[in-house]
C-alpha cells in the first residue's frame, strides 16, 4: 500500500470511527472520542515518522515529504492532541456537541498535515482550505452565544476574502510558470531569474504579492491583524486553542517553507515584506496590547507581536529556529488557555484581567503556572519564549546572512517591543499575586478545589516544556 | 530580454478572432455589473436571481477559454442545482421586509435610497481604485506571456477532464486533492448540521432531570389510586 495513505490512514480512520459513533449513538457521554481522537493523532505522528522518508514523493508530486514539513507536522499534531485532552469537559461547559467537535478538528489536523507535505498548486489549495474552513467552524461552534456567532461570521468572511486572494496568486504562478509542481515551478523560476528574463517573470511576482497578502492576512500579522482579537474574544477556549495554536503553526509553516523552497528566486521582492511585517507587527502589536483590559484580546494581540518574531524567523531562513519558535509559542498559548479554563467556573469563564486579582492567594498553583507561561510570551531567560527570541535574534545579527540593510533596525524595534509587552504581561502578573479579590467576579472564577485533572496535566505540562526548552536545549549558532 | 519564455510548454501566438474578443467584453461587463448589483440590492430574492444571471456570461468565458465542459457544469451545477436550492430556501424561511420595503421586489424607501447609492458610489469608488491599481500590471504582464492555440484534440471535454482526475490513480497529482476535497465536504455538513440544531434537541443537563416536574407527577397521582383500592 501507498506509504503516504497508510501514514493517513489513522487520522481518517479515527474520523471514520466518530462518524459511525455519533450516527449510531449520538446522546452517549463523549469521553471515549476524545481518546480515539489523541490515540489517532499520535499515531498519524508516528505513522509520518515511520512510513515517509525524506525526499520522497507520491501520487505524481502531489505530495513531498521534506523534513521541515514532517516536523511541522508533527508539532501540529502533537498540539492538537493537547487540544483534545484540554476540550475533555470545558465542551460540556460551554454546550458544545463535543463529537462533532472532535471530528472537525479531526479534519483540521489532517489538513495542517498535509498543508506541510504539500507538493502542489492543487493539494497546496486543498490543504489549505482543509484548515480555513473548519477553524471557521470551530471560531462559531457554540452558535447560541452571539459573541460566538461573530466571532465565527468575522472569521468566514474575512478568511473566504484571503483564500479567493490566495487562488488568485496561485492562478497568477501556474499562468506564468505553466506548472503545479512546485519543484517544477521553482526550477522555472530560477531559470528565468538567472537568465535576467525580467519581464517573464511580473506575472509570477503579482501572483506572489497576491498570495504573500493572503497569508499575511490569515496569521494575522500588523497590518493586516485588526480582525484577530475579535475572534479570539468571541471563541470559545476550547476552539480557540486548536486555532490559536496548531492551525498557527501549520500556516506560518506552509508560508516559510513556500517562500524557501518555492519563491527563493524571487526573495529581493519578499523578504523586505517580511520585514515591514514584523516592524509593524512589534509596533502596533506592543502599542495596541498596553490599553487591553481582556484577557483573551491581550493574548491576540501578543499573537500579533509573537508573529513579528516568526517572520523575523522566516527571513534569516534558520529552520530549526523557526520550529523551535513555533513549537514553543505553541504549548505557551495551550499552557495559557488551560489556565483560563481551569480558573473559571461551570457556568463561565473569566474574562477581564480584574478577574483574576487575587488568584495568587486562592489558586496558588494555578497562578504560579500561568505566571511561567505569562514569563515566556515576555521573554524572561530561562523560558523557552526567552531561548526561541534570542535566538532568532541572533540569527538575524550573522554578518553573513545576506538580509536587506534595514533588518538591524527591525531586530533592533522588535526587542524594543519585547521590553514593552513586559508592562501589559507583569499587569495580568500583578493582579494575581498582588490585588486582592473583588466581590462582584466571584461568580466567574472555580473554587479552588476542583481543578480537572487534565487541565492540570496541561498546565504541568507546558510548564515543564517552556522551562526544560528554555534552559536544556541549546539551538545550532547559540 | 525574452530568451527564458516561462511557459515554454506553449508558443507562438495566434491572432485572438474579434467575435471571442467582443463576446469576452460583453461577458465581462454583464459579470461585473450583476455582481455588484447581488451585493447592493437589499431583496435577497432578487440578489439570488442575479447571481444566477452573472452565472451565465461566466459560464460563457469558460466555453471562450475552450473549457466547454466546466462552462456548461456552472449553468447545471451552480445556476440549475445550487442557485434553485438558494432561492427555494429563501423563499421558504421568507425574510420579514423592512420598513419601507415590500416583500417582492419593493422599490427601497428614500433612506434606503441614498445609503444604497452611497454604497454604491462608494463601492465602485474602491473597485474602480484597486483595478486601476491592479489591471494595468497584470494586462501588462499576461501580454508578455504567449498563449498558443489548444493543439490537443478534445481539450476541455469530459474526457480530457476525467482522464486528468482519475487515470492512472497512484501517479494522478489530482488523486489527494480530489480525496481531501470529500473530507471538507463532510466538515461542511456536519457544520450545518450543529448549527441547524435547534435549543430543544440539545440534551438536558443531568442535574436538571431529577427535578423535572413531569417526572415527581406520576408518584403523588398514584398514592390515592392505591389507597382506594
Amino acid at each position: 500500500m501507498n506509504p503516504y495513505l497508510l501514514s493517513q490512514l489513522p487520522l481518517i480512520g479515527g474520523f471514520v470511527f466518530l462518524l459511525v459513533l455519533a450516527s449510531l449513538m449520538p446522546h452517549r457521554k463523549e469521553g471515549i472520542s476524545s481518546i480515539i481522537a489523541i490515540i489517532s493523532l499520535c499515531s498519524t505522528a508516528v505513522a509520518i515518522w515511520i512510513f515517509l522518508p525524506e525526499g520522497a514523493q507520491y501520487f505524481g508530486g502531489a505530495i513531498r515529504v521534506t523534513s521541515v514539513g514532517k516536523l511541522v507536522a508533527y508539532v501540529c499534531l502533537g498540539l492538537t492532541a493537547i487540544g483534545m485532552v484540554l476540550s475533555e469537559d470545558y465542551l460540556d461547559k460551554v454546550r458544545v456537541n463535543g463529537l462533532d467537535w472532535r471530528m472537525v478538528v479531526l479534519a483540521l489536523a489532517l489538513g495542517m498535515v498535509n498543508l506541510s507535505l504539500a507538493g502542489d498548486l492543487a493539494t497546496l489549495f486543498i490543504a489549505y482550505e482543509l484548515v480555513s474552513i473548519p477553524s471557521y467552524v470551530l471560531a462559531g461552534f457554540s452558535h447560541k452565544d452571539p459573541r460566538s456567532n461573530e466571532a465565527g461570521m468575522k472569521y468566514l468572511l474575512l478568511g473566504v476574502f484571503t483564500s479567493v486572494l490566495f487562488l488568485l496568486g496561485l492562478s497568477f504562478i501556474y499562468g506564468a510558470t505553466g506548472e503545479i509542481n512546485l519543484l517544477a515551478i521553482h526550477d522555472k523560476l530560477a531559470r528565468a531569474v538567472e537568465a535576467g528574463a525580467t519581464a517573464d517573470l511580473t506575472l509570477a511576482k503579482i501572483g506572489l504579492a497576491f498570495l504573500m497578502g493572503a497569508v499575511l492576512f490569515k496569521v494575522a500579522v500588523a497590518p493586516l491583524h485588526s480582525w484577530l482579537p475579535d475572534v479570539y474574544q468571541g471563541t470559545n477556549l476550547a476552539s480557540l486553542a486548536i486555532i490559536s495554536s496548531p492551525v498557527k503553526v501549520a500556516v506560518f509553516g506552509m508560508l516559510g517553507m513556500l517562500l524557501w523552497g518555492v519563491f527563493e528566486p524571487l526573495s529581493d521582492l519578499w523578504k523586505p515584506v517580511l520585514l515591514l511585517g514584523a516592524a509593524l507587527s512589534a509596533i502596533m502589536g506592543n502599542l495596541q496590547a498596553i490599553v487591553q483590559t481582556n484577557i483573551k484580546r491581550l493574548v491576540a494581540y501578543s499573537a500579533v507581536v509573537n508573529g513579528g518574531f516568526i517572520l523575523l524567523g522566516i527571513l534569516v531562513n534558520s529552520v530549526p529556529i523557526v520550529v523551535f519558535y513555533l513549537g514553543s509559542y505553541g504549548i505557551m498559548t495551550m499552557g495559557s488557555w488551560a489556565a483560563l479554563m481551569a480558573m473559571g467556573t461551570r457556568h463561565a469563564d473569566v474574562d477581564e484581567i480584574s478577574d483574576l486579582a487575587g488568584m495568587g492567594k486562592t489558586h496558588r498553583w494555578l497562578a504560579l503556572a500561568l505566571t511561567v507561561i505569562l514569563l515566556s510570551y515576555a521573554g524572561i531567560p530561562l523560558t523557552s519564549g526567552f531561548a526561541a527570541k534570542f535566538g532568532v535574534v541572533l540569527d538575524a545579527l550573522r554578518p553573513d546572512a545576506g538580509l536587506p540593510p534595514m533588518t538591524l533596525w527591525v531586530v533592533f524595534l522588535s526587542v524594543c517591543g519585547g521590553l514593552v509587552s513586559f508592562y501589559f504581561y507583569f499587569q495580568i502578573i500583578r493582579a494575581m499575586w498582588l490585588q486582592s479579590a473583588p466581590a462582584e467576579s466571584a461568580d466567574r472564577r472555580a473554587s479552588g478545589a476542583d481543578l480537572r485533572w487534565n487541565y492540570a496535566f496541561v498546565l504541568i505540562l507546558s510548564v515543564v516544556v517552556i522551562l526544560s526548552l528554555g534552559m536544556f536545549v541549546r539551538l545550532p549558532g547559540m | 530580454m525574452r530568451g527564458v519564455n516561462l511557459s515554454s510548454t506553449r508558443s507562438g501566438t495566434v491572432p485572438v478572432s474579434p467575435v471571442v474578443e467582443i463576446t469576452f467584453a460583453i461577458s465581462a461587463v454583464i459579470i461585473l455589473l450583476s455582481s455588484l448589483a447581488v451585493v447592493l440590492v437589499k431583496n435577497p430574492v432578487r440578489a439570488t436571481l442575479l447571481l444566477i444571471v452573472s452565472f451565465l456570461p461566466t459560464s460563457l468565458v469558460y466555453i471562450l477559454l475552450q473549457a466547454a465542459f466546466v462552462g456548461i457544469l456552472q449553468i447545471l451545477v451552480y445556476a440549475g442545482a445550487i442557485m434553485m436550492l438558494f432561492t427555494f430556501v429563501i423563499m421558504m424561511i421568507n425574510p420579514s421586509p423592512k420598513d419601507g420595503e415590500s416583500p417582492v421586489g419593493g422599490s427601497d424607501g428614500g433612506e434606503g435610497a441614498f445609503s444604497g447609492l452611497r454604497g454604491a458610489l462608494i463601492g465602485l469608488l474602491f473597485v474602480g481604485a484597486a483595478g486601476a491599481m491592479v489591471l494595468p500590471l497584470v494586462y501588462h504582464a499576461a501580454s508578455q506571456v504567449s498563449v498558443g492555440p489548444v493543439t490537443k484534440p478534445g481539450f476541455g471535454g469530459l474526457a480530457s477532464i476525467s482522464a486528468l482526475l482519475f487515470e492512472d490513480p497512484a501517479n494522478n497529482p489530482m488523486t489527494v486533492s480530489f480525496e481531501l476535497i470529500s473530507f471538507l465536504i463532510l466538515v461542511g455538513i456536519i457544520a450545518a448540521l450543529n448549527f441547524s440544531r435547534r435549543k430543544g434537541a440539545e440534551p438536558a443537563k443531568p442535574d436538571s432531570i431529577s427535578t423535572r416536574p413531569t417526572e415527581a407527577l406520576p408518584i403523588v397521582r398514584r398514592e390515592p389510586a392505591m389507597d382506594a383500592k
